[in-house]
């Protein structure tokens, strides 16, 4: 931690609304993306970027700077939305039936057709997203998401090196088994007709 | 799969994750160019990132988070004022 940051966390745990206004500023899409990627669902995802912030006001006197904070914010993050989820119980089951009924559409281009089948592919993400352990989904969204390296993987799931490597090992084999029309080297999405790709997302 | 894949396999997701030493990266980029079956898993995980972050960017775009601050500093108001409540009471 810079020591910037030590400040602005020090002045946050003396009560310092300002502060938890600038840690707000730094961190809000980084904690909603998380939480979005956890929900699956962008009011619930908003509901949980609001409870972080309000219980990191109250708890932040907990920290004691032995790790990074984001490990610790995201630490929060994670725990938050997964207790959010468990008691929205079956409500984020996608739409899509146990054994995968999606049907991919043929090769479209453009054009209102190429929007449904960006929705599509999107609801079969996170329908093969709900089918991993909560763990595997985390070191996912944790690395692919937020690029965040296997140490501070391992600091914000409060786990080893190797038990992040085998979650993401795992987490991305099934994901692959899932997908697979979607994400092989002569897969849809592979070529130029990926709706999800060329869009200056990176 | 090839037998030199199997030397390499388990730092395939390593190199991908950019968590390879430099003698690690070396040697996974010396099999990559004779190996199509693990450029094709390289290509296979960068396919799995790309729907995975892509929803996600996507949708942090489009959120309205000054609102979301408003939520915040009432939620926090609301609680002082419990607390205070309760301090009276007891």
């Amino acid at each position: 931690m810079n020591q910037e940051e030590i400040q602005l966390i020090s002045r946050c745990q003396q009560g310092d609304q300002e502060a938890l206004k600038e840690i707000f500023d730094k961190y809000h899409k980084k904690v909603y993306r998380i939480a979005y990627g956890v929900v699956r669902h962008r009011e619930e995802a908003l509901d949980i970027v609001q409870e972080v912030f309000i219980k990191l006001f109250r708890s932040i006197k907990n920290f004691k700077g032995r790790s990074h904070f984001y490990t610790y914010l995201y630490r929060m993050v994670m725990n938050t939305a997964i207790d959010h989820s468990r008691k929205m119980g079956k409500k984020f089951v996608s739409s899509l039936d146990e054994e995968g009924s999606f049907e991919p559409s043929e090769e479209i281009e453009k054009g209102p057709e190429r929007i449904l089948l960006h929705k599509e592919l999107e609801e079969k993400v996170k329908w093969a997203m709900e089918k991993l352990p909560v763990e595997q989904r985390a070191a996912l969204l944790f690395r692919e998401v937020e690029g965040l390296s296997y140490q501070e993987m391992a600091d914000a799931m409060g786990c080893s090196i190797g038990t992040v490597m085998s979650r993401l090992h795992y987490g991305r084999k099934r994901m692959q088994e899932l997908l697979k029309d979607y994400v092989g080297p002569h897969s849809q999405s592979s070529g130029p007709s990926n709706p999800l790709k060329g869009e200056g997302v990176r | 799969m090839k037998d030199s894949c199997s030397s390499v396999s388990e730092l395939l997701e390593k190199y991908f994750d950019q968590e390879v030493t430099d003698r690690e990266r070396l040697l996974v980029e010396g099999h990559l160019q004779d190996c199509p079956i693990c450029r094709d898993a390289l290509t296979s995980m960068e396919g799995l990132r790309t729907l995975i972050k892509v929803p996600v960017e996507e949708a942090t775009q489009q959120e309205d988070f000054p609102w979301v601050w408003q939520k915040i500093e009432r939620g926090i108001r609301l609680q002082e004022k419990a607390g205070w409540w309760q301090s009276l009471r007891s």
